[in-house]
């Protein structure tokens, strides 16, 4: 069936926050976007580019409780009854290390009843379906280069099952619905990714020591120097998303982020040198292990022809001009 | 007589009208007042029909992925939930049916996940205990080296294989579990179940014992999933409800507890004692392996034993004979189900 119109309609879950703010930007260019959040971690001054575009708009929802697009009047140009929904993009989990606790069951129930909620949709419309994973599925190892078929298995007791089984649970879900309903859906597992817009006060590690650099204070990190971490940044990050949408190919689960490796020291020091910040940043701990889990990117590769593409200068040149842009605001609500 | 004085606790019991179910339930009357919540997707009305008259049991159909809120339901009144509140909270809801699996998938992770969830506010609002019967799955396959299961094993399960929305449903349900137990100081206990067997399981439905016993009483056939290799442990369903009695009055730190038999049994000779005892001359067939009957693994019991003073007490022979008993009488009754 040929499309009615020129443009897709794209529904992006979570779009308020950093991944999905950029994911609407970009999808934007070609496409009409729904943004579907509730602002619990995301904030709309992240789609603030976006607002008075007429291909996009944002709507202030709950997906925990049942979503119907057409009875929201200010989508009512964009036709849904007729024209349908073409894409999801699923993105929406609450999340915060600091503020776990509070999150914990918020995070369970958006990634069973919120997910399902959407699926429903995506059913109803036949669309295509793309959840946003975790590396944090795989079972904890030391291996670099973790592909696609890796151990999935977690201690699902712990305090941070909460995040962790719950991304696991989503998959199931996605799988399950996809599987009785017959839509194309895709599972990409996220590795660390950075960029502007993440959040402060969150002990997210990038911006945390952006953010020191700008202010000349002194940090002190809980890893040690010669700890190794990747870092994906967020257009590289979008684009891989994007591809394993636009796909037809038949595959269900994929890793999207970067296999380069980098000393947490190194990292420090590249931005004390594209700050010229005085700040000194103290390391806690001893040894070289792993901050962050690296991927196996080869299936990106093959099937999708991705590649992370902007060099660890570049995003952080990027990162670092957005913060010392906002750091008076920031500075001013801390 | 408005009192706030509790004579009896109320009990509150999911899926209560299922196998497991309503044995717990008639064994609870002994102590308490039991609240039997069930929406039969795979529970029968017939298994408590015999509990109906009790002037302390009620039963309510209800579907637990939605908000239960007990003071709502006249038929309660006399349980003064309001005022005496809930107690004890068995949560055994969740669709079993190895030959139905396929058409109950979505209800299976809907029912652990907003189901143990809806069941998990209940808990919070009435400060009750809880009793999660899990289940075996969330080890996942039988394991190649033969070890039995200690419960600190994270499980090996396939979080995307057809059979997941049952195996990593029942691991979300815990995660759920330990996770409201944290942020709203609960006391709940997560009670993994292995193989069981007994009256009251539904026929016809691909659970070994009873499709046994009807066919052996009929002279069919009896037909194992699988080759002559297959084995499992069997408990005997009067040792489950003890143990889970057990579960819900120990230390609220216990952890999960597994309960099961781990005399491993080949399936052919418990056929062959079925055929013995029946007086039957049906033979038994090979059939090509249902996805959602496995082998399972065996449960290591010494956390039972040692900190709940449990063990398995009902011997495969007695087992055998209430089944068989109860089979007999029931299965022109049971039979006329339209499966």
């Amino acid at each position: 069936m040929a499309p009615l119109y020129d443009k897709k309609t794209i529904l992006v879950t979570g779009g308020a926050g950093c991944l999905g703010s950029y994911l609407c930007e970009a999808l934007a260019r070609k496409a009409q976007v729904i943004c579907v959040d509730n602002f619990s971690t995301g904030t709309p001054a992240n789609l603030q580019a976006l607002l008075q575009q007429p291909n996009f708009e944002l709507i202030r929802h709950d997906i925990n409780e049942p979503l119907d697009l057409e009875a929201h009047r200010e989508l009512e140009r964009f036709h849904i009854r007729v024209h349908g929904i073409q894409e999801v993009y699923h993105l929406a989990c609450p999340t915060s290390y600091v503020a776990a606790n509070e999150y914990r069951l918020a995070t369970m129930q958006t990634n069973s009843t919120g997910l399902r909620h959407i699926l429903e949709l995506t059913a109803r419309y036949k669309a295509k379906f793309l959840l946003t994973s975790s590396s944090d599925v795989y079972e904890p190892s030391d291996e670099p280069y973790i592909s696609e078929d890796a151990r999935c298995w977690n201690d699902h007791l712990l305090p941070q099952a909460a995040y962790i089984e719950s991304k696991r649970f989503a998959e199931t879900l996605v799988e399950t619905y996809a599987d009785i309903h017959h839509f194309p859906a895709k599972i990409v597992r996220v590795f660390r990714s950075y960029g502007p817009r993440m959040k402060l006060g969150e002990g997210l590690l990038v911006p945390e020591i952006v953010q020191a650099a700008l202010s000349h204070e002194d940090l002190e990190l809980p890893f040690s120097e010669d700890a190794r971490l990747s870092l994906c940044y967020v257009t590289d990050m979008i684009d891989g998303l994007m591809k394993a949408m636009d796909h037809n190919l038949d595959f269900r689960v994929i890793n999207i982020g970067s296999d380069q490796e980098t000393y947490l020291g190194m990292l420090v020091e590249h931005v004390m040198k594209l700050t010229g910040s005085t700040a000194r940043i103290r390391f806690r701990s001893q040894g070289d292990g792993r901050v962050s889990p690296v991927p196996n990117i080869h299936k990106a590769r093959q099937l999708l022809q991705w590649i992370p593409l902007v060099r660890m200068d570049e995003g952080l040149k990027h990162m670092i001009e957005y913060m010392r842009s906002k750091h008076h605001e920031v500075t001013f609500q801390h | 007589m408005a009192t706030t004085i509790i004579e009896k606790k109320n009990i509150l019991v999911t899926g209560g009208a299922g196998f497991i179910g309503s044995h717990l339930c008639e064994e609870l009357l002994r102590e308490g007042r039991v609240i039997c919540v069930d929406t039969f997707i795979t529970g029968q009305e017939a298994n408590i029909d015999h509990l109906l008259k009790h002037p302390d049991f009620e039963f309510i159909r209800h579907d637990i992925t939605l908000p239960l809120d007990l003071e709502s339901f006249p038929e309660l009144a006399r349980f003064q939930v309001k005022v005496q509140g809930v107690q004890e909270i068995y949560h055994l809801a969740c669709p079993t049916s190895p030959k139905k699996f396929e058409q109950y998938r979505l209800q299976t992770l809907i029912t652990n996940g907003a189901g143990t969830r809806q069941v998990m506010d209940v808990a919070v609002r009435y400060n009750a205990k809880v009793v999660y019967a899990s289940s075996s799955v969330i080890y996942g396959n039988r394991p190649q080296d033969g070890h039995s299961f200690r419960e600190e094993e994270f499980g090996s399960v396939d979080l995307l294989s057809p059979r997941a929305c049952y195996d990593e449903g029942k691991r979300f349900g815990e995660s759920v579990c330990a996770t409201y137990a944290e942020v709203h100081n609960l006391e709940v206990k997560i009670a993994r179940i292995f193989r069981t067997y007994g009256p009251r399981m539904p026929l016809y439905d691909g659970q070994l014992i009873p499709d046994f016993i009807t066919n052996a009483l009929e002279g069919k056939p009896l037909e194992i999933y699988g080759d002559e290799n297959f084995s499992t442990a069997l408990l005997y369903v009067s040792d489950l409800v003890d143990g889970l009695l057990k579960m819900m009055h120990a230390p609220k730190d216990i952890g999960p507890v597994n309960f099961g038999s781990d005399v491993d049994l080949p399936m052919l000779d418990v056929a062959r004692r079925i055929l013995q005892m029946t007086g039957s001359a049906a033979g038994v067939e090979f059939k090509p392996p249902l996805l959602f009957l496995t082998e399972l693994g065996l449960p290591n019991l010494v956390k039972a034993k040692e900190k709940l003073g449990w063990v398995p007490l009902v011997t495969l022979e007695n087992g055998l004979k209430e089944t068989i008993a109860y089979t007999m009488a029931n299965r022109h009754l049971l039979s006329f189900h339209p499966f």
